[in-house]
């Protein structure tokens, strides 16, 4: 389990050192995978509610959240070098210090389970880079990647739970994910208007 | 069996939309047949309403207790106007020519706000007001700029985050509930939850309440995140606004109420200080921007951050001031949307939302400039409207708990936000133009609904029929915890 964590959190902090939309992009589907193989780990029994959050996963946000993204953005002339915090040293040392406080977190939260604190650090690693890239990013994609980390830290906060969710309410957290994250496509499609400082077109009828 | 009927009217409604041929007036048609049923059943329910008696369906995940029928009622009501006004746009030519896709998603929005009113069980709660959020997120630049796409997306960006916290919250009370109970079977269930003896490791529930609370109180457009409010209610059509402001608001403080209640069953005092603080920093925050305010959708924007405020105060109160809350929160809704509704007449009739090229309104468009001036006053706290009230009793109980330095911060932003908002307000509604525009046609139906509004604000602050009053003061005990 351990090295599970570690992985997930390289998933969401190695894509701010790489200036790359599609090293994000790449993360966030590793992100889905790892999200799976934690939770085959933490369930151990197989049930029905298990399998199909785990087959959720796996096809939402290891397939189709990646392809889906790169489908809406590969057309678009992004800068080469797309970063999603500002490329300096500062930056990066407060995102490796929001770390250090989200695990020192995990600790304070679950002192006697050192399996348990290195979960909740890593979701509130995962909530805080979320946080931070939001705080950094103007381009609607970087705040898509942002807002998706931000849902992954949410579903690890998820696992946590002793208990699987009704398979019915299971199905409708996932359908509210695959609806949220084609609402974003219409918004990445018109990024150029996203990002204008001006008013580009007037305004219509004011229904 | 009836709220299996309350919650299956919106969803017919919308598979008449979808696999029938329903285009133009019919699928507005529609509309205004299904909010018309649901707000019949609404309003009946609420009339009828035993107090104390609770009914459920779909195995304990529908309730019908005295919360879920006001709120029910009340976004049926508001929606039903929403539709009425739609369709008034639609006659006088001031729709776009495709508007079945507006129509299909108001239905989404609507069906997911009544399920998340009827829902007994959190998550799926969360579930409705998620969908619901992304069912009108694209309605706020229907038709519209780039300055309301950008509008819409923080919008979401907010909502997204808000909601998020809000289900870390709930997962953090699910693991304090798990961890006490030996790892057994967490329930999500309201009722099953007040029941408990205990909610297990405070520290993970109280990390969860502080969460839940956040989370909520950036969709209520509580400071300090708030900023997505302003620019989303000023940039969307009017009738989608009042949507947002009316329907959309009251479903989370739906939520809000529904997560206090459960926690102060097992301690009444709980998140005093927070609700106070975001209660105050959000009166503060909204009485800055009205002083400076020059647009007049904006001022009733930010007068809406305020009114959030004052509810929070009120619900920091605890039980005794339960009733105000209440009564304060249904004319809130109908304020704002009488105040939207009519802004949309206004802004499509002179072309502009800012004040100072506005005089004299309540002689250009009598029936317009007279539901907006009631509003106005309604807006501001006069009597005899029901906010008057609600706001006196919430008042009075601050000087009862002896929450002097709030009282006065709220009794002195209070004036200011009177003589800034009179100040650009009055003269919009009866100054002298010396280029005075003629007469225009004002038809009733722009305002048909507002008129209702009118005398349902009246009824609040004079004479509320009995099984309303009990309604009101049955929801108003349940904010004390049960």
């Amino acid at each position: 389990m351990t090295n599970l964590f570690v992985a997930y959190v390289a998933t969401y902090f190695l894509p701010l050192l790489f200036l790359s939309w599609r090293v994000a992009v790449i993360g966030l589907g590793l992100q889905g995978v790892l999200l799976a193989m934690l939770l085959a780990a933490h369930h151990g029994e197989w049930s029905w509610s298990g399998a199909l959050e785990l087959a959720s996963l796996l096809a939402i946000r290891a397939v189709f959240v990646p392809w889906y993204l790169y489908h809406l953005m590969h057309d678009h002339d992004l800068a080469e070098d797309f970063a999603l915090i500002s490329k300096n040293l500062a930056q990066w040392m407060f995102a490796f210090l929001l770390l250090v406080i989200a695990f020192s977190f995990g600790v304070s939260m679950s002192p006697d389970d050192p399996e348990e604190a290195l979960q909740v650090g890593t979701a509130t690693g995962s909530i805080l880079v979320a946080m931070l890239i939001l705080a950094n990013q103007r381009h609607p994609l970087g705040q898509i990647i942002a807002l998706l980390n931000f849902e992954g830290g949410v579903t690890l906060v998820e696992l946590l739970s002793p208990h699987a969710v009704p398979p019915l309410v299971g199905v409708g957290i996932s359908l509210t994910f695959v609806v949220f994250v084609l609402t974003c496509g219409p918004y990445l499609r018109r990024h150029a208007w996203m990002t204008a400082r001006a008013e580009d077109q007037p305004d219509g009828s004011d229904l | 069996m009836i709220a299996l009927w309350c919650a299956a009217v919106p969803l017919i409604g919308l598979g008449l939309l979808g696999f029938a041929p329903f285009r133009g007036r019919a699928a507005l048609a529609v509309l205004l047949a299904a909010t018309g049923v649901e707000a019949a059943l609404a309003a009946g329910l609420a009339w009828q309403h035993v107090p104390g008696e609770t009914a459920y369906a779909l195995g304990h995940y529908l309730v019908l207790d005295a919360s879920s029928i006001l709120f029910l009622a009340l976004i049926s009501v508001v929606f039903l106007g929403v539709a009425i006004y739609v369709r008034h746009r639609l006659a006088v030519g001031l729709l776009p020519g495709a508007f079945e896709g507006f129509v299909a998603r108001s239905l989404i929005f609507f069906a997911s706000c009544v399920l998340a009113v009827l829902s007994n069980h959190l998550l799926a709660m969360w579930v409705f007001l998620e969908l619901g959020t992304f069912a009108i997120a694209p309605l706020i630049f229907y038709a519209r700029g780039a300055t309301a796409l950008q509008a819409s997306w923080k919008y979401l960006l907010f909502s997204v985050i808000g909601l998020g916290l809000n289900l870390v919250g709930l997962l953090c009370l699910a693991r304090a509930i798990g961890g006490a109970h030996g790892h057994h079977e967490v329930t999500f269930f309201i009722d099953d939850l007040q029941h408990l003896a205990t909610l297990g490791d405070p520290k993970w529930w109280k990390l969860g309440l502080a969460l839940m609370v956040f989370g909520l109180g950036t969709k209520l457009g509580l400071a300090p995140m708030y900023a997505w409010l302003p620019d989303a209610y000023d940039e969307s059509p009017a009738s989608v606004t009042t949507m947002l402001s009316a329907v959309q608001f009251n479903c989370v403080l739906l939520a809000l109420f529904r997560e206090i209640s459960l926690f102060r069953s097992f301690d009444a005092d709980l998140i005093i200080d927070e609700l106070l603080v975001m209660g105050t920093l959000s009166i503060a925050v909204a009485t800055l921007h009205i002083v400076k305010a020059t647009n007049y959708k904006r001022l009733i924007a930010y007068a809406s951050i305020n009114h959030a405020g004052t509810i929070a105060l009120g619900l920091s109160m605890g039980k005794a001031a339960g009733y105000g809350v209440v009564i304060y929160v249904v004319s809130n809704a109908v304020v704002k949307a009488m105040l939207f509704m009519t802004s949309g007449n206004l802004n499509a009739h002179y072309g502009t939302k800012q004040m100072s090229a506005l005089r004299g309104v309540i002689r250009t468009m009598p029936f317009n400039g007279w539901v907006f001036m009631l509003g106005a006053f309604a807006l501001l706290g006069f009597a005899p409207f029901g906010s008057f009230l609600g706001e006196m009793i919430m008042l009075s109980n601050m000087v009862e708990r002896t929450y002097l330095p709030v009282f006065f911060f709220t009794g002195f932003a209070l004036t200011i936000i009177l003589v800034a908002s009179g100040r650009s307000l009055f003269p919009m509604i009866w100054g002298d133009s010396p280029d005075a525009p003629a007469r225009v046609p004002d038809s009733f139906g722009s305002i048909a609904a507002n008129v209702f509004y009118v005398a349902v604000l009246l009824s609040l602050g004079v004479y509320t029929p009995a099984p309303l009053a009990a309604l009101f003061r049955e929801v108003g005990a349940t904010l004390g915890g049960r």
